[in-house]
């Protein structure tokens, strides 16, 4: 537990996690898939993010700070329900995916990703990051984004216009 | 067939194109490569099928309910309020420290004063204790205290020694 905030600290961060709120929910839906899970861990990383608010020096940095808290709180999420196979290459037993109204095609295909492929796509398109962005927040070097990015989305076209296909016979 | 082989340097170059569209995730064509792509039996439905990919990612999230948002918000809202009221009632009662006068020097000063009278009692009782012991054994031998002293025990002492002796004699 960090030090209290002061009535500023907690106007400020009550009002910048208001803000981004509805951003970092779409950022864990897309990486969680349901609903519940998605609020849970919008839940804890507003906790988390409010402990440690006042150790955050430049107040511009808030929305990439909140987020990598978010994909944090998405892991670890992840790692309780136990969804995927030590290789991170296959997704198992994931919940499908949810907003069904919204391209519920998209929504399974981003569902059936590695859960990396899958953060990468989501922040790069839900929360329109650039590569170099993400990559701070995922700690993993630009490379690895682009290469990551590259295969997700090359999986998503061909699952996509595979079902397009289905869907015309 | 001519025109067939000519269009290959830019099937090649759409290609490569794509790949870095896909890695950046930036859909971008150029002129030369779009118009071509509208000719191309190859590149056309390629080109088609990413940019539709595009369009889904960038509209996927649209119409996304957003009500578990709100519940979420409050709680860590009103946890932030609760944190910020108890560091202020704690700021508070520093500040009525520092003005002097306030509860804690009150409960400072009255440990104090039970530290000191207890002191004073303890001090008193062994004071009396000592001048009773110095009065009773003033002018009298060492063996006088020692024996007025067992005096009491006498017979207890007696009736022990006989038994240890006639178990001796047995």
């Amino acid at each position: 537990m960090g030090k209290g905030l002061n009535p500023e600290q907690v106007a400020a961060f009550s009002t910048v996690f208001t803000q981004l709120s509805p951003r970092l929910y779409r950022t864990a839906l897309g990486i969680l898939g349901n609903p519940h899970d998605a609020s849970d861990a919008l839940q804890e990383a507003g906790l988390r993010a409010m402990r440690h608010w006042g150790s955050l020096q430049h107040p511009g940095a808030a929305p990439a700070w909140l987020t990598r808290i978010v994909v944090n709180c998405c892991r670890d999420v992840i790692r309780h329900r136990g969804g995927i196979v030590p290789t991170g290459l296959l997704v198992r037993d994931t919940p499908a995916p949810t907003p069904a109204d919204s391209d519920p095609d998209l929504w399974s295909a981003l569902g059936t990703l590695p859960t990396d492929q899958r953060e990468t796509v989501v922040l790069r398109f839900f929360q329109d990051l650039t590569v170099l962005q993400i990559a701070q927040i995922t700690e993993v070097p630009e490379g690895t984004v682009k290469s990551r990015l590259h295969t997700a989305m090359t999986r998503l076209r061909s699952r996509l216009s595979d079902r397009s296909k289905e869907g015309v016979r | 067939m001519k025109r067939t082989t000519a269009l290959f340097p830019l099937c090649t170059r759409v290609q490569t194109h794509l790949d870095e569209v896909l890695a950046t995730g930036e859909f971008t064509l150029p002129p030369l490569l779009e118009t071509h792509a509208a000719q191309c039996p190859r590149c056309g439905p390629e080109v088609e099928r990413t940019r539709n990919l595009f369009a889904r990612l960038h509209a996927g999230t649209a119409t996304v309910d957003l009500g578990p948002v709100a519940p979420a918000v409050d709680r860590v809202v009103v946890a932030a309020l609760g944190q910020g009221h108890a560091l202020a009632r704690a700021q508070n009662t520093r500040a009525q420290t520092a003005a002097g006068g306030g509860p804690s020097w009150r409960w400072v000063l009255g440990q104090v004063s039970a530290v000191v009278a207890l002191l004073v009692i303890v001090t008193g009782l062994l004071s009396w204790g000592t001048w009773r012991v110095a009065d009773k054994v003033a002018g009298a031998s060492p063996a006088g205290i020692a024996s007025r002293a067992v005096q009491p025990f006498r017979h207890w002492i007696q009736a022990g020694l006989h038994n240890v002796t006639s178990d001796v004699r047995q």
